[in-house]
């Protein structure tokens, strides 16, 4: 069975390996573009545009969620998929981890260059914080923004995904009921969370460190992070991710 | 008689504004070779792949080795679409390997041997075959397992004459007598009929006939091909 999900993993990183290098190319050239304006240009501009390719990457995910499945229809591959002796939701976890493979490394390139653009700047600015006690805090943080960040968008490529397979069960409108599908899905989401919040309250909870400025007075201040959301809606995301890979195994026809 | 393999029983498949198949009742025995013959949109294809687990009757139910299609039958049926279903950035190479993963009844020794003989380049990449050529390579993929059910949908379709003549060769010669049950569905009657043991004539997504290949030439004393020709012409 571990030879089959790895089978269909290295089928999907390679079919979008071409996506991510042209995304990774794009990215190197504008960090180099902003890197030859750093003399040029005000640095706090320079070290705010670095940050663009990483603002771009949740659409990235969000775009494979939508076609991982829409082009194995347009190109027959579907048929492929329905004559392996696997259950659903191999497809499923293998698209998401392929596509999240993608989307760690195109991440850490993007940030990579941000660092490098934007090293000194940092330095400067936490230089003139030392209220907070080093830069200790900072890698914490940053550790802790980004696991926040990718599972939202993994959980946000799990949503596209079912919206598209259940748009497969209709022969007409898919592109709309996609898109309704998808809406659905996060109002649904965001109104049975807090219930099942619920269940985990018990968990500890995450704090990030901030500061705010005032009268040349830095401020240190707590951000509280609860788990229990997350892991409600993590859950609720896999339940629906478990749905949709039932569908395709069990429903979809071709 | 053989025990059934596939049994079929009041199977109805509806698509939205046209039913596909009426009421259709079947049992074909282990070993065999059926033809599955009639014009376009007779249910040739939907058919196969109620069979093969691809889609789901309306009404009715179908049967192989006794039980509902579903993931565990898919180990042994072995289905060769009209399409072509293959990943087109992959080579042929990459192809039988991503295929050979996911069956314990893979036959590395055939699938070998059948790349040899369909003449088809390992590191050709599949979007730079021919129409002929990718036939081939489904074929490769779908008999290099030693599945008990296969199922071939149109493996003649758009394919120049000495790509038929190799996929023929490649069924006859992989085919295991008794053991494997087959299924073709084809308009090119001609060059398949010596093969079937049975033959199975839809029209209209109902069966019109159903007979031993043998008794049919006998009783019309006419080919397979003839018999077609009379009935629906």
């Amino acid at each position: 069975m571990r030879k089959q999900f790895w089978a269909l993993y290295k089928k999907e990183f390679k079919e979008s390996a071409g996506l991510m290098v042209i995304y990774g190319v794009l990215t190197l050239g504008w960090l180099f573009l902003l890197a030859a304006q750093k003399g040029h240009w005000r640095i706090e501009l320079v070290f705010g545009l670095s940050f663009i390719p990483l603002g771009l990457l949740p659409f990235y995910a969000m775009l494979k969620g939508f076609i991982s499945y829409r082009s194995e229809w347009k190109d027959d591959t579907i048929y492929t998929l329905k004559a392996l002796p696997v259950p659903g939701w191999y497809f499923m976890a293998s698209k998401f981890l392929a596509t999240m493979t993608h989307f760690t490394i195109l991440s850490f390139v993007s940030l990579g260059g941000t660092y490098f653009i934007g090293f000194k700047y940092i330095n400067a600015l936490l230089a003139t914080i030392p209220s907070l006690g080093g830069k200790s805090w900072l890698w914490n943080d940053l550790f802790l923004i980004y696991i926040i960040f990718w599972l939202a968008n993994g959980l946000n490529y799990l949503i596209c995904q079912f919206s598209y397979l259940s748009s497969r069960l209709f022969n007409k409108l898919t592109g709309l009921i996609t898109g309704v599908t998808f809406l659905l899905s996060y109002w649904l989401l965001f109104r049975v969370v807090g219930f099942i919040s619920i269940l985990f309250k018990w968990l500890p909870d995450f704090t990030l460190k901030g500061w705010s400025q005032y009268n040349d007075v830095f401020y240190i201040e707590i951000i509280k992070i609860e788990t229990a959301p997350w892991i409600a809606l993590s859950i609720l995301v896999l339940g629906l991710a478990w749905v949709g890979s039932w569908i395709l195994e069990n429903v979809l026809e071709v | 008689m053989s025990e059934a393999i596939i049994r079929i029983e009041g199977l109805v498949k509806a698509y939205p504004g046209v039913t596909a198949l009426k009421n259709l009742n079947l049992e074909i025995p282990k070993g065999s070779i059926v033809g599955l013959l009639g014009p376009n949109g007779s249910g040739k294809s939907t058919l196969l792949k109620l069979i093969a687990g691809f889609c789901q009757p309306t009404r009715g139910k179908v049967e192989v080795f006794g039980r509902p299609v579903d993931r565990q039958s898919k180990k042994h049926i072995a289905f060769l679409p009209e399409l072509n279903h293959f990943y087109k950035w992959m080579t042929v190479k990459e192809t039988i390997d991503f295929w050979s993963q996911f069956y314990e009844n893979w036959d590395s020794e055939i699938a070998e041997d059948l790349l040899g003989f369909m003449n088809l380049r390992p590191e050709a990449k599949v979007k730079t075959l021919s129409k002929g050529m990718k036939a081939r390579l489904k074929l490769i993929v779908t008999l290099a397992r030693k599945a008990s059910v296969v199922l071939l949908d149109e493996p003649f379709s758009g394919i120049d004459p000495q790509s038929r003549g190799r996929i023929m060769d490649a069924i006859t010669s992989k085919y295991d007598f008794g053991e494997q049950t087959l299924i073709i569905s084809t308009h090119d009657v001609l060059e398949a009929e010596q093969m079937f043991d049975k033959v199975i004539l839809l029209e209209f997504g109902d069966i019109k006939i159903y007979a031993d290949a043998d008794e049919l030439r006998e009783k019309y004393n006419d080919s397979i091909h003839g018999l077609l020709k009379e009935v629906f012409e």
